[in-house]
């Protein structure tokens, strides 16, 4: 009786894998991001414990697990926006090609130059939408028309150009949320970052939003290594290549309990955990 | 019978409330129109009190720099001048200072020592202005301003504003600076106040992209808080303005007009505080004083005019939900 139940609920997923289109993970695919026995405290509460997992190039990685179980606080980790928090304090490593972001010669702007990260809620500045998609860029000294050519670029790969190219000089706070998310993602990917982080892209949007946000991760995965956070298991199924599950230890620290392709993540899960989580029974 | 008595009691708290909103809302408009009233009457009297002057000299009592109360001349000239000038020089000089220590404050400090420094800084506020003017005379004058002075005459003393012979005690240099250090805790602390209140999302947009910390501050939060830095710009100027105390003390109560920063002068509040007691038995001297007074007034009224007009301006380019 359960068994059935359990495969039924599987088969939501069996139905979502359909629509995925999986990269091929073969093995000599190059790991883009490593991180090593990862542990992250707030103070004195322990965050992350002992987290360690491969990020491979070029594919979309899914962080799935239940809320407060630390997947913010990891994804943070991995361009260091956590250092802004104060009283923080990370052991472990994480390279990017294989260089430690947290060795102390490491410059930090430089490692957030190459991980770029989109935002839970849309967080476009207070200026017009050519300044906000302009801004990467500007800091990096480009001008002129190389610039206007990177802006119609990144709005193009972000699927807003057509959206937008009216009004390039208008608020990009006047945009609809969705709008705002993809000039979001448009003002990321216009600083060409090696890897994206995305915290929970879609949860302020409406489904319409967000099918158009999964369709951009579908086209960015080819030229960029992204790692999704989402509590939508759907979504998982649907976009990435591999899905990491996470899960809080008895003291309340986040641990990875799973990690593989997401097709045997979401039919074929080695741990009951992890079996128990996405058919919705919480343990 | 608990129906009945849950539907009477609903009833009655939206009653209650009903009436309390109406209250409040009369309260606050009785409150309100009060204030505009003072104001209005301020102005009416200042206008009435002044008809003698207005009447014998008309637009010459603003145009004229000629001041000699028992000679009948009542030139506001050098007083409308002092006032500007020290105010606007004191806004040039705490404005970079308190953003600075704003931004210091807000971004840079630790808590602990945001905390320590921002108390040390609005305790400046607390100090009554009469120590500043005899602190300004004694140890500011001499050991600070006089050399500052010197050196700006010796290298710029071609310019008028900066021309003439330096003065060592008294001097319109030494009641701006005194200003700027009168002005320099509301700028920074409402600044900081600013600073603060803006979103996490908008450091980490640009952090993310890979902005420095200095360029995230100057591109990102500085245009953010504009509006607000704005407003803590006009309230530093409106107590510059108004000051009197300090300034009648340091700037030395010359009543002749020239241009030099380095020279005593007086300022409209200066010349009516010292200059009261003197007057109130002749009327015409007591009219021109007054009328002073009204100049004073309309100056700081428009000045709060244009300000509001500005920060209006600039906040509509946040949204209201994203505003400081
Ligand atoms: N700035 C912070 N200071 C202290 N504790 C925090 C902070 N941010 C998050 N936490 C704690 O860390 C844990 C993980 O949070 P988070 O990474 O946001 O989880 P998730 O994204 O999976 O919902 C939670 O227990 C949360 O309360
Ligand atoms: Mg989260």
């Amino acid at each position: 009786m359960l068994e059935t139940t359990q495969s039924e609920r599987l088969g939501i997923f069996t139905r979502a894998l359909s629509g995925n289109t999986p990269q091929e993970t073969s093995a000599d695919t190059k790991t883009k991001m490593r991180v090593q026995n990862l542990d992250f405290y707030y103070g004195n509460f322990r965050a992350i414990a002992g987290v360690t997992m491969d990020i491979p190039e070029k594919s979309i990685t899914a962080i799935i697990g239940s809320s407060g179980c630390g997947k913010s606080t990891l994804l943070r980790t991995f361009n260091r926006m956590g250092d802004l928090v104060g009283h923080t304090r990370v052991r472990g490593s994480v390279t990017l090609d294989g260089e430690n972001i947290y060795d102390r010669n490491v410059d930090v702007v430089l490692v957030r130059r190459r991980i770029g990260m989109v935002f839970q809620r849309p967080n476009p500045f207070p200026k017009s939408i050519f300044d906000n998609v302009a801004y990467g860029p500007r800091l990096l000294g480009v001008g002129g028309k190389a610039l206007e050519q990177i802006v119609e670029q990144s709005l193009r790969d972000a699927a807003l150009w057509d959206e937008v190219k009216d009004k390039l000089h208008q608020s990009g706070l006047a945009l609809s949320g969705g709008q705002q998310q993809r000039l979001c993602v448009a003002r990321t990917i216009a600083v060409k970052p090696e890897v994206i982080l995305m915290d929970e892209p879609c949860s302020a949007l409406d489904p319409i939003a967000t099918y158009k946000i999964e369709e951009l991760m579908i086209q960015l995965r080819n030229e960029y290594t992204i790692v999704i956070v989402t509590h939508n298991m759907q979504q998982a199924a649907r976009v990435s290549g591999l899905t990491a599950f996470m899960n809080m230890n008895p003291d309340r620290a986040g641990v990875l309990v799973e990690f593989g392709p997401t097709t045997q993540i979401f039919t074929n899960p080695a741990k009951k955990e992890t079996e128990d989580y996405i058919t919705g029974r919480f343990g | 019978m608990a129906v009945a008595t849950s539907q009477f009691t609903l009833k009655e708290i939206k009653h209650r409330l009903r009436h309390g909103d109406t209250i409040f809302d009369a309260l606050t408009l009785i409150a309100g129109s009060l204030a505009l009233l003072t104001v209005l009457a301020i102005g009416w009297q200042l206008w009435q009190e002044s008809h003698l002057t207005r009447q014998a000299f008309g637009w010459e009592l603003i145009f004229s720099a000629d001041w000699d109360p028992y000679g009948d001349k009542f030139g506001a000239l050098p007083f409308i001048y002092g006032t500007l000038q020290t105010s606007l020089l004191a806004l040039v000089i705490a404005l970079p200072l308190g953003l600075g220590i704003s931004i210091f404050l807000a971004e840079l400090a630790t808590p602990w020592l945001s905390r320590t420094l921002g108390f040390l800084v609005e305790l400046l506020a607390a100090v009554p202005s009469v120590i500043y003017g005899l602190w300004g005379v004694y140890v500011f004058a001499p050991t600070i301003v006089k050399p500052i002075g010197e050196t700006l005459n010796s290298i710029a003393g071609f310019i008028p504003l900066f021309a003439g012979s330096v003065s060592p005690q008294y001097s319109r240099l030494a009641a701006s600076l005194i200003l700027a250090v009168m002005i320099l805790p509301t700028i920074s602390a409402v600044s900081r106040d600013v600073f603060q209140a803006i979103p996490r999302a908008q450091r980490e947009a640009a952090l993310a992209l890979g902005a420095t910390h200095w360029e995230m501050i100057w591109q990102v939060l500085i245009p953010y808080g504009l509006s607000g830095i704005l407003g803590a710009v006009i309230l530093g100027l409106g107590r510059a303005l108004g000051e009197t105390m300090a300034v009648t003390m340091v700037i030395g109560n010359n009543y002749n007009l020239t241009a030099s920063i380095l020279e005593p002068g007086s300022t409209m509040s200066a010349i009516i505080a010292s200059q009261f007691g003197e007057a109130s038995s002749i009327d015409l001297f007591r009219s021109a004083l007054i009328e002073i007074g009204l100049i004073l007034f309309f100056i700081t009224l428009v000045l709060n005019l244009f300000a509001r007009l500005l920060v209006w301006r600039v906040a509509r380019r946040v949204p209201s939900e994203m505003r400081v």
